[in-house]
């Protein structure tokens, strides 16, 4: 069944229905928040109130938009502010990270090409984090959920421009941090 | 193309959405600086890519539906009342709109029957209506404050 249609049941009244869209974007929605917010203890919180608030509000889902980029945008604000209250409460400690966002079984079967991955991965982590949460943003949505332009312009309520801006200079700034690795 | 113009589309040609990504490619095909930023690029692309994909949290959805269901029960016995809360606010717009009606009528000096209400009470109160001339508009006496 389409998104839409089980929207449409969830707002008539079959409240039941709502687990349809839950089951169905789970994993993407968690995936994502874990990305942004990083501690699967946050990434699970968080996901539930992406999937509740996006309940409440579903009377103002307007059926021009794709429920899951309707969504995906709640993400994305929900864990950001989880991100930013945990920066004020931490002070940017990096301590509950996962390893690399690489995860560990680049280069398996070539010990080199591994030691050489997680490096890279390493770095490549290390450079993320610096990254403006704006331009981080952008590139997860882009290189990791695999949005076109104009999804992730919808998802962040920005115009594609912005969207080609921001991964301009995340890339931009990204190519410094890793300049050695070229 | 010069190599600061490529660089500038390589990440948008990488993501196919470049008009002149040919012209990208063609450069960078010739390039070796260009062709090693690219494969940065390239680089950068495989690991996020390579990201491991969890699955959610067992028993995401039944808490999610158990939040979903439990604002349902709170906000339920509102639900219950919701036609009669509506009965009673239409009740109350057709007494609002009847009282309304009543009171242009009777300013507009066309309401005998409240004088003879209150003359069954024993009270005596003036007459004013049409019998005084008026009809359209409260009498100036009673604009002015005196008593007939």
């Amino acid at each position: 069944m389409e998104d839409h249609a089980i929207v449409r049941r969830v707002l008539d009244g079959e409240t039941g229905a709502y687990r349809l869209l839950v089951e169905r974007y789970q994993d993407r929605v968690y995936n994502l928040v874990l990305r942004i917010v990083r501690a699967p203890s946050d990434a699970e919180e968080v996901t539930s109130d992406v999937f509740f608030r996006a309940y409440q509000k579903l009377d103002a889902f307007e059926f021009r938009s794709q429920f899951f980029t309707w969504i995906y945008r709640i993400a994305v604000n929900r864990a950001s502010d989880r991100l930013d209250q945990k920066k004020r409460e931490r002070a940017g400690s990096l301590d509950d990270l996962p390893a690399e966002p690489g995860g560990g079984k680049a280069g398996a079967g070539d010990p080199v090409r591994s030691a050489e991955d997680r490096e890279f991965a390493e770095a490549l982590r290390a450079a993320l984090d610096t990254l403006d949460p704006r331009f981080r943003e952008v590139m997860i949505l882009r290189e990791q959920e695999g949005l076109a332009y104009d999804e992730i312009a919808k998802v962040l309520g920005c115009s594609i421009g912005t969207v080609e801006s921001r991964l301009f200079r995340a890339r931009e700034k990204l190519r410094e941090k890793l300049k050695r690795f070229a | 193309m010069e190599c600061n113009e490529a660089r500038r589309r390589l990440g948008a040609s990488l993501d196919g959405a470049d008009p002149r990504a040919e012209a990208v490619r063609a450069h960078v095909r010739g390039c070796a600086a260009c062709a090693r930023e690219e494969t940065l690029l390239l680089r950068v692309r495989a690991a996020m890519g390579r990201a491991p994909r969890a699955a959610a949290p067992a028993g995401l959805v039944e808490r999610v539906m158990a939040r979903v269901q439990g604002r349902e029960a709170a906000l339920s016995p509102w639900i219950t009342l919701l036609p009669t809360i509506r009965r009673m606010a239409v009740a109350a717009t057709v007494l609002f709109a009847l009282s309304g009606s009543y009171a242009l009528f009777a300013s507009r000096g066309g309401a005998p029957e409240p004088p003879r209400t209150t003359a069954a009470l024993g009270l005596k109160v003036p007459e004013w209506s049409a019998a005084d001339g008026e009809t359209g508009s409260l009498p100036l006496s009673l604009l002015k404050g005196r008593r007939e």
